[in-house]
């Protein structure tokens, strides 16, 4: 969908969801008028981070980060405790690659949030470590009270020289110091979670709750 | 290192040179310690970097500036190795040599040149559909582009009064970065762009085709009103030529030719 498409469809009042495969480029066009005079929920992964993260921080707008549709009423997800502790904080976040890639240039405070990493694979892991690192050398991590891990496609089984994908996250998420909950069902082919909304995250008993 | 010590230098090799973490060369406080080391110990007077340097991202904000600043070396290598020439660069405004030794031909040859000789080094470009007309003279920044992209809004100044190279394989998201620049403000002043081997996927692009990063260059920063010089010998090539960086160089894309000053003065 190009930016000339997704403003069609923000601005038709019969559309109610809008499922996204967006990038970067539809970033500089969005009709903002659109969006605050009928919002309505925009749903996908990968580059539709870029679009939740910029529809958040300018309108306040709650995105859907997930495939298929939208359940109603709070969440509550199973995943695998990394490092304990519990959180509460907005949910914010989203595929790895789009939000470094907003680094100083339009990302929003991630300051008192959980952070919602999921990703796809289009490099090897090289490519995580050099994401992870720009995002926390960037400072963009700072005052993140936990972090929520989804799901990472393409790296099933993807040894390289003796390191998995969970080695170069925990490499670096266990250096935040804040709780960090592991393989959660949220991310590419996973279903819709609400992105900007009051969540808790206790890596302790590894369940994350949203809404 | 045979290239090295025939060229009548003595070559020594960092002590975690060998070490292996992951698809690193040893942890981040081993290769860390041997650089600074290195930028610290005055009879180094330059760090050659073997490979490519996986990680060398992962290490920028320990360099020991410091000692950089007291006793300026060049650093010589390209790839992951383009993370520490910018860190240097921004930080100390250090000259380093974008390329490698021991491969032979002129790659050798212009690596000597920039290490040992004062004169002015003129790199000459191959025809290139992202060449725009025009004359430019500023400082040389940049590298490789993966690693262009690990310092925006996280150390890279803005580049009024430079010109930005940019080589690198396979760079999937290419065009984001140059989205991202553009969109931070950072190429507000440029004084134009030198091309290097830039063979990239990038599957945003508009215009899908073999020479996609070719596209991106032309829409993002073909408009710009500043020159653009392509197919420049400089990146992931068999035969680059090494290209200083931070020094001040004239780009003239009529003639196709980038003139840089030497690394050493």
């Amino acid at each position: 969908m190009n930016a000339a498409q997704l403003n069609e469809a923000l601005r038709d009042t019969t559309v109610r969801t809008i499922a996204l495969d967006g990038d970067h480029r539809v970033l500089d066009r969005l009709d903002l008028d659109a969006v605050r005079a009928d919002p309505k929920p925009i749903v996908g992964t990968g580059g539709t981070t870029f679009v939740h993260m910029e529809l958040w921080r300018v309108c306040g707008l709650v995105g859907y980060h997930g495939n298929g549709q939208i359940r109603l009423g709070s969440l509550q997800l199973t995943g695998e405790t990394w490092v304990p502790g519990r959180v509460e904080g907005v949910l914010l976040g989203g595929s790895l690659g789009p939000l470094r890639a907003m680094v100083g240039a339009g990302l929003p405070s991630l300051d008192g949030a959980i952070l919602l990493l999921t990703g796809e694979r289009t490099q090897g892991l090289g490519q995580v470590d050099r994401q992870l690192t720009h995002l926390i050398r960037a400072g963009a991590l700072k005052g993140v009270r936990g972090v929520a891990v989804g799901h990472f496609a393409g790296f099933d089984g993807f040894v390289d020289r003796e390191w998995s994908l969970n080695d170069v996250l925990t490499d670096h998420l266990n250096t935040l110091n804040v709780p960090v909950l592991g393989n959660l069902p949220i991310g590419p082919g996973r279903p819709p979670v609400p992105i900007g909304v009051s969540a808790v995250l206790n890596a302790t008993e590894a369940v994350l709750s949203v809404g | 290192m045979e290239t090295l010590a025939g060229w009548g230098l003595r070559p020594e090799l960092g002590k975690h040179a060998l070490d292996r973490r992951g698809f690193m060369a040893g942890s981040d406080e081993d290769r860390l310690a041997d650089l600074n080391d290195a930028l610290r110990d005055p009879g180094v007077r330059a760090i050659v970097a073997a490979t490519g340097g996986a990680g060398a991202y992962r290490i920028v904000d320990g360099l020991d500036l410091a000692a950089v600043r007291a006793d300026p070396k060049p650093v010589v290598g390209f790839s992951d190795i383009s993370n520490l020439h910018i860190a240097l660069w921004a930080a100390t405004g250090l000259a380093g040599v974008h390329g490698c030794v021991g491969t032979g031909g002129r790659t050798d040859e212009s690596c000597r040149r920039l290490l040992f000789e004062t004169e002015p080094i003129t790199l000459h470009a191959e025809p290139s559909s992202v060449t725009v007309p025009g004359r430019a003279t500023g400082v040389l920044v940049g590298g490789c582009a993966c690693a262009v992209s690990n310092f925006l809004g996280a150390g890279l100044p803005h580049l009024d009064g430079a010109i930005l190279c940019l080589e690198g394989p396979q760079n999937p998201h290419f065009d984001r970065m140059l989205w991202g620049m553009l969109r931070a403000g950072l190429l507000d002043g440029i004084r134009g762009f030198a091309i290097g081997d830039l063979i990239g996927l990038d599957p945003s692009v508009a215009e899908p085709g073999p020479d996609q990063a070719m596209t991106v260059i032309r829409e993002r920063l073909g408009g710009l009103g500043v020159p653009i010089l392509g197919g420049l010998p400089f990146g992931h090539r068999e035969d680059q030529v090494c290209l200083p960086l931070g020094v001040e160089a004239t780009l003239d894309a009529h003639a196709g030719s980038l003139t840089a000053d030497s690394a050493v003065c």
